[in-house]
């Protein structure tokens, strides 16, 4: 289940980005926020809650371009094995929620035995860590959200 | 270009994957104590795998290296420092200025190894550049580093070029680049805990009482301070044999755990002599080789039993793996 906060601030972020649609799936809840069609579901299981009508003012917003997209994702420049932490048990490059600078180290990603720092390009705050420690990644799949500042 | 020596630090000697074909008129082998650092090193900068490298034990010393120079520093964490910024380790290393390398405090491991690119200006004494210091032979005239030493370099070969191209052309406010990727050693580590070394039973197992034969391999040794290139002295539990042993002197190798009449095992290492007459309990495998040269003296090992084709698979993998680091960084290099 999604709070009324995570909902809120997700129509948020999808709202200034220049997405058309957006589709979110997480433990059994889903989130559709299509600007196209301007209407907004969030599904519980089986049983759908009633989408709420996006209001006037949102209508405007998405009228207006926004002009930079201010969510940012860092993607694995390589396929491999993806770390947290420089060594295990050592403490994490990045948390959610901190900010990074250009330049800033935020994960590892082990390929053929080689491990290669993947750097953050964009100054900002890291809004989600999208993969688990040690998962395995493709070449190009999203691994952090980062928010411009 | 060359490098030249500010201060030695503790012992700083050339070695490489040693000097073999001589052990019969007496001549040791010698060589790096952690190759698998040492051969990383060499390939981290674009050099043939045998080529030598600096061998730097517990306590690094400063370094002046020109603009342009190309190395890697892998093994323990010896805390090397260029101004003040430190230096990664276990990946390639290119200077922008001239610059002190300077080492610090021993933070993980025992001995540090320095590669450059084109390798050492020496020539190959019997076929190996590795100091063999009882007989002052091969290196640096035989001997550690001494304050004034003028070490030449070579010339780098075609896969340091490319390297040092990539690197010449990134930009950075620090006096030295660096590659994004890196090598690593996982039995390199900062924790303090007891290592655990493979071992197969030597020749004379049996000839030793069982309760030897049971604590040899349930209780911790603790390294002591009297280990050096040669041998680690090892203390624990002490080994008794059943009868009193006449041995007749026989060949011993890298990682021979031979036990004198004082029942205080001893592990030889690179600069082992080429016989030995006490009676041998156990063998370290190869690939734990790296493992023992990284801890340091009163650290502490356990040893664990393995079998012959065990030890020979785990060589295998070892191998194998260091062959996929080479052809990754060569994928790399080539861009």
């Amino acid at each position: 289940m999604f709070t009324l906060a995570e909902i809120k601030e997700i129509i948020q972020l999808v709202d200034q980005a220049s997405l058309q649609y957006f589709e979110l799936e997480q433990s059994g809840s889903r989130i559709i926020l299509d600007k196209g069609q301007r209407t907004e579901q969030a599904q519980t299981g089986e049983k759908s809650a009633a989408a709420s009508p996006v209001s006037a003012a949102k209508e405007s917003v998405i009228k207006e371009e926004p002009d930079k997209a201010t969510i940012f994702q860092i993607t694995a420049p390589m396929a491999g094995t993806f770390y947290t932490a420089a060594e295990p048990g050592a403490e994490a490059f990045v948390k959610a929620g901190q900010e990074v600078a250009e330049g800033t180290v935020v994960c590892i990603v082990e390929s053929m035995k080689l491990f290669t720092e993947v750097e953050a390009e964009v100054k900002g705050k890291i809004v989600e860590i999208l993969v688990e420690n040690e998962a395995t990644v493709g070449y190009g799949q999203p691994l952090f959200t980062v928010k411009r500042i | 270009m060359q490098i030249s020596v500010l201060r030695p630090g503790l012992l700083t000697t050339l070695q490489d994957l040693g000097r073999y074909g001589f052990q019969k008129y007496g001549i040791i082998v010698s060589g790096g104590m952690d190759l698998y650092s040492l051969r990383i090193a060499n390939v981290l900068v674009g050099n043939d795998e045998a080529e030598a490298a600096l061998e730097i034990t517990l306590m690094g010393p400063s370094l002046m290296l020109e603009k342009g120079t190309l190395f890697a520093i892998t093994g323990g964490d010896l805390s090397p420092k260029i101004d003040g910024i430190p230096v990664p380790t276990w990946r390639p290393v290119f200077l922008r200025q001239d610059s002190e390398l300077q080492f610090g405090p021993c933070t993980a491991g025992c001995r540090s190894y320095l590669a450059v690119a084109g390798g050492y200006g020496f020539s190959p004494v019997m076929g190996s550049k590795s100091t063999y210091l009882r007989a002052a032979i091969g290196g640096f005239h035989g001997r550690g580093l001494e304050k004034g030493d003028i070490l030449p370099l070579g010339n780098p070969g075609k896969k340091s070029r490319l390297l040092i191209c990539q690197l010449e052309n990134k930009m950075t406010k620090q006096p030295f680049s660096t590659t994004p990727w890196q090598a690593k050693a996982s039995y390199i580590t900062k924790q303090d805990r007891i290592r655990q070394v493979r071992v197969t039973r030597g020749r004379h197992f049996d000839y030793f009482t069982e309760e030897s034969q049971s604590r040899f391999f349930q209780e911790a040794f603790e390294i002591t301070k009297n280990s050096d290139r040669m041998g680690y002295r090892l203390s624990g539990p002490t080994m008794k044999l059943k009868a009193p042993l006449e041995m007749v002197s026989e060949g011993i190798v890298l990682g021979t755990v031979q036990v004198p009449p004082d029942g205080n095992p001893i592990a030889l290492v690179a600069d082992r002599h080429s016989v030995g007459g006490y009676p041998k309990i156990a063998q370290v495998i190869m690939a734990d080789i790296p493992v023992l040269a990284q801890i340091k003296p009163g650290e502490k090992i356990q040893l664990r039993e393995v079998s012959l084709e065990e030890a020979e698979n785990i060589y295998l993998e070892n191998e194998k793996m260091i062959q996929t680091i080479k052809t990754a960084i060569h994928l790399q290099i080539r861009g």
